[in-house]
């Protein structure tokens, strides 16, 4: 019988229980979205491991293995099953002409797992035909080429015949705008079509079969244990699954947090209107104490009423969701080809209600701790027993930053970025709350009208509500403007089809003793080769003696952080050898390399300058590297920054010439933008006379990333707006609130004569200061924040557009007249009377 | 101070602002306890008791009338006066129903029963406090200047049903107030100034 009449009260305060579950719901819509996207994801993948990887654990390089690394490498495996494949990318030409394609040369008992069909719906048969090996392409490949069934593709200097399309690839996993097509050819002959001798950068995998988990875990331990070798990646399934979709999780973090910051805004707004309902259920439990109602009993049923509203909340929040999963699902398999099935898991109610009731609790905290600690004495004295806003206000605020530091790490499964996500929000509302504070007391002072006068003087009067109306909307137009002002100068850099410097195609896998007669061969078709440079394998073993690679193994690693650190040292690093800067780089720190080694002085080295600042190099570090099995020891002479958007040739670490000379080595280059025969003309040449060397269209790999970029921004944009919503809900609320907590002054202000033409006018002014100073804090806001990124995340120039800003800006004004509209219309229902009789 | 309160007595406690006679209420209703010295319940001596068995012999024993009414006000009068009974004792809903109409009856509302407190006067609002207070038979009635906040016709009217309702049901009962009349018509009275007891006649 208590519960029912402690659930009472909360039907008793409807309307403002109403608010805090829609502000609740609202905000978490976003979050669960991006959850249960996750979930799907993952789920989907790990079900499909096998079938991704094609086997149960792998073992690759991005280089063909050495003899005695085969030997132990199977020594080690033995007895599972096992198989092996090669992957290149090459240019694989047909009469219509030539496209960068990603071959696989694998064994006739490929895969272990899933499935290879082709156009009939048959296994891949890669049985000769006229002496002619067979090759299998995928859709792209045939599109691309425009071949059919029965046409000749020539892969470097062998004709292949094409058999069939393969229409199902199981072990395609996540297709993440595709840079070239895929094929499929015999292990056996890769050798026909003398890439291997040509020195192309060919990858290795062994697959191991091995489906009971523990022998699996097992075999795993026992090859990262005996392979010294840390470019040797051992990866199970579920890692490898994992692996595939790592740029969309990537995405599903940063939405994570875009989507927090929805939840924060809705429960800090939530949390203002309640806390004075909360204050009046304080006198209610005041008084079930003094009929005997012990504390910890009053905690209890404040939890319980907290655990009504967040239930509800939440419930609200999955029902809206639903039919938005449907809409993820049908993007995900449109765009990124994953089938993922979305479901109202126990875990996602689970989580979604842990969030609802956390921050419910949070923002009930004051309360809590009156109710708690207040001496029973004070039950006498009701209004003594209230908490107090203006007390309560560092409290709430800096549990709730904790609250979404730590979430916020749980989202985007890093430390450091849900730390500057945290300490960005704390900025806001500190600017905010100071500059906003500065400006409401400046233009209250100024001399105006009598009606604008009231109106400042009361915004100035009332200035913690109207300072924390202003950051919440603040944050939701900085969260849409960013997105796009970071968009807009991305795909600006992008657009370099006018970019004389720009090259119009880049080459690879150019032998040694190819690149003068390329070069030749380019100019005199009326060309130029653009920045040739030569590129060398090797290893970084220690910094200032320090040893550089870490364990790969993925169980340890605890954050993101670790996971991407890990992999990025343990890659290798592709060096190169001159003295002068190129077209796109500058010198920030040291003096430019000598033109020849001394044989007295360690080799001088240019370390481009994100790179140096990730693996902590400063000028004068030494390194030591492997090269190809030769130790070099080399002293940092200089730090440079690379414009990487001219897409020209250009690495990490540069060593002066006279050093790597004689290293085996494969070139790079550009081809300069031509006329189209020009260009014809390159293509042909190099089709016929370097047919091992790769080419890739620059134009179209820049239509990609701008294809990527814009499809990032669509879903970061889409989560930004639900934020957006999610301000402008708690902005109309918070308004209806701030108007019946301003009933009063409005009711003596028309004792004193205000007619509604002074209300009218004064309505106005406060609203429209409202909106002027959420566009200046929101739209200043993400300017600085899009040009901060843009710099020093993208190193990329940032072009201010002027589209949201204005849409923006029509859209707030918009809303100062809605609520001003509402607001005069409220006040049009209060009588003077009121005042007289309170 | 040192004073005895005899069962079914009716004591009033009279004294100027500041005297101490909210400390005094605060510490009888086992809101507080005495810095010093000794506070006992029927021979129990409930100087040293936790908050927690305070509260709860409180609850069951002690009933406390406010100046200000305190009425739970989203819920109707019926429910407000059940209160006391719902947080405290096992018996059925139907017998807390029984009894709190009966109660209501006797301060003459019976026809208001599901009004909420927004929708009585003054003089009903402290009626069913009155009625709140007495619904667990406690063996203490404590009452804060009960007619504080009433005008003179209600508070007559009001008062005489309180005392009324006190003789009936023999309740001891200790009745702060600032009004000489009204402590007439209690048994005895206790006078204090700046926090000692003056007299007790």
């Amino acid at each position: 019988m208590l519960f029912k009449l402690i659930l009472k009260s909360l039907w008793s305060e409807f309307k403002e229980s109403f608010t805090v579950i829609l502000a609740l719901s609202i905000g978490l819509v976003g979050l669960s979205l991006v959850f249960s996207s996750r979930s799907a994801v993952e789920s989907t993948m790990a079900a499909k491991a096998q079938e991704i990887l094609s086997a149960d654990l792998s073992l690759s390089a991005r280089r063909m293995f050495s003899d005695s690394e085969k030997e132990q490498i199977l020594e080690l495996i033995k007895p599972n099953h096992h198989q092996s494949a090669y992957s290149l990318f090459t240019m694989a030409s047909s009469k219509n002409g030539s496209k960068l394609t990603y071959i696989k040369a694998v064994e006739r008992s490929y895969p272990f797992y899933g499935k290879l069909r082709d156009s009939k719906d048959q296994k891949l048969e890669f049985a000769s035909t006229d002496s002619k090996p067979v090759l299998y392409g995928d859709q792209q490949l045939f599109d691309q080429l425009k071949v059919k069934e029965g046409d000749l593709v020539k892969v470097g200097t062998q004709n292949f015949l094409v058999k069939s399309q393969v229409t199902e690839d199981s072990t395609q996993g996540f297709r993440f705008s595709a840079l070239a097509p895929k094929a499929y050819i015999l292990k056996e002959d890769l050798s026909k079509t003398g890439l291997v001798e040509f020195g192309s950068t060919i990858s290795e995998t062994i697959y191991v079969k091995q489906p009971n988990p523990e022998d699996l875990l097992a075999l795993k331990i026992k090859l990262e244990t005996g392979i010294a070798d840390t470019s040797i990646r051992v990866s199970t399934a579920a890692e490898a699954a994992q692996s595939s979709v790592r740029a969309l999780r990537y995405l599903s973090d940063y939405l994570g947090l875009i989507a927090l910051a929805g939840f924060l805004l809705a429960s800090l707004g939530a949390g203002f209107v309640f806390f004075e309902s909360l204050n009046k259920q304080l006198r209610i439990f005041s008084i079930f104490q003094s009929l005997g109602l012990t504390r910890r009993l009053s905690v209890f049923l404040l939890l319980l009423q907290i655990f009504a509203l967040s239930f509800v909340a939440s419930f609200l929040s999955l029902i809206v969701s639903a039919p938005l999963f449907a809409l993820i699902s049908q993007l995900l398999l449109n765009q990124f080809s994953i089938d993922a099935q979305f479901t109202l898991s126990p875990s996602l109610l689970s989580v979604v209600f842990f969030l609802a009731f956390s921050s419910s609790l949070l923002m009930s905290l004051p309360h809590f701790i009156a109710l708690f600690k207040a001496p029973m004495r004070a039950l006498l004295d009701f209004e003594q027993f209230q908490v107090l806003r203006s007390k309560s206000l560092p409290i709430l605020f800096g549990v709730s930053l904790l609250f979404v530091f730590l979430v916020g790490t749980f989202l985007s499964r890093s430390l450091k970025i849900s730390f500057f996500f945290t300490i960005g929000i704390l900025v806001v509302f500190v600017l905010v709350g100071g500059l906003g504070s500065l400006i409401l007391k400046f233009i209250s002072r100024l001399p105006l009208k009598s009606w604008a006068k009231v109106a400042l003087s009361e915004m100035n009067g009332k200035r913690v509500t109207q300072l924390i109306l202003i950051s919440v909307t603040s944050i939701s137009i900085l969260l849409v403007d960013a997105v796009n002002q970071i968009e807009n100068s991305l795909q600006a850099q992008l657009n370099v089809s006018n970019q004389e410097e720009v090259p119009d195609y880049f080459l690879f896998d150019i032998q040694e003793e190819q690149i003068e007669d390329l070069e030749k061969k380019v100019t005199t078709e009326g060309l130029k080769l653009l920045s040739p440079s030569p590129m060398i394998r090797a290893k970084m073993l220690s910094i200032n003696g320090q040893s550089y690679e870490v364990s790969s193994d993925e169980s340890r690693f605890e954050t993101r952080e670790q996971e991407e650190e890990a992999r990025f040292r343990n890659r290798g690093l592709n060096l190169s050898y001159r003295s002068d800067l190129q077209t796109g780089e500058k010198l920030i720190e040291g003096s430019p390399l000598s033109p020849h080694s001394s044989p007295d002085r360690l080799a001088e080295l240019s370390v481009e300058s994100d790179y140096a600042r990730r693996v902590n190099l400063g000028v004068g570090d030494t390194v030591e590297m492997d090269v190809q099995g030769l130790r070099i020891v080399g002293r940092v002479k200089n730090l440079r920054r690379v414009a990487w958007t001219t897409f020209r040739p250009n690495f990490f670490v540069i060593i002066q010439p006279g050093v790597l000379e004689s290293a085996p080595k494969t070139w790079l280059a550009g081809v300069s933008r031509g006329e189209p025969e020009e260009t014809k003309n390159v293509l042909s040449l190099l089709d016929r006379d370097f047919p091992n060397v790769s080419y890739v269209d620059l134009d179209q790999v820049i239509m990609k990333v701008q294809e990527i970029t814009g499809q990032m921004s669509q879903a970061l944009l889409m989560t930004a707006t639900l934020v957006l919503i999610t301000g402008l809900f708690i902005l109309l609320s918070t308004s209806r609130f701030h108007f019946l907590q301003s009933r009063k002054d409005l009711n003596l202000i028309k004792i004193l004569g205000a007619d509604s033409k002074f209300l009218m006018k004064k309505t106005l002014t406060e609203q429209f200061t409202l909106a002027g100073l959420c566009l200046f804090f929101g739209l200043g806001g993400s300017a600085l924040l899009s040009a901060g990124i843009a710099d020093r995340v993208f190193q990329t120039e940032f072009y201010w557009g002027y589209k949201t800003p204005a849409l923006l800006f029509v859209g707030m004004l918009g809303i100062a007249l809605f609520v001003s509209f509402l607001s005069l219309r409220w006040s049009q229902k209060t009588s003077p009377k009121e005042f007289l009789n309170s | 101070m040192n004073f005895e309160v005899k069962e079914s007595e009716v004591v009033a406690i009279l004294g100027p602002s500041g005297s101490g006679k909210s400390t005094l209420l605060s510490l009888l209703a086992l809101l507080d306890s005495p810095d010093s010295g000794n506070l006992s319940f029927d021979g129990n001596d409930a100087t040293n008791w936790d908050e927690n068995r305070r509260t709860l012999y409180r609850g069951e024993n002690i009933g406390i009338i406010f100046q200000q009414f305190h009425l739970v006000p989203y819920l109707t009068a019926l429910e407000n006066v059940t209160l006391p009974l719902v947080i405290n004792s096992s018996l059925k809903e139907s017998e807390i129903h029984q009894r709190a109409e009966e109660l209501l009856q006797s301060v003459r509302l019976g026809d208001r029963m599901s009004h909420k407190p927004s929708q009585l006067s003054g003089g009903e609002c402290q009626r069913v406090a009155f009625a709140r207070s007495l619904i667990h038979r406690p063996k203490i009635l404590l009452a804060d200047e009960p007619s504080g906040n009433l005008d003179q016709g209600t508070s007559s009217t009001v008062m005489d049903l309180f005392f009324d309702l006190v003789r009936k049901t023999k309740t001891t009962t200790l009745l702060v107030t600032h009004d000489p009349q009204l402590a007439e018509f209690c048994d005895r009275k206790l006078t204090l100034s700046r926090g000692q007891l003056c007299s007790s006649n």
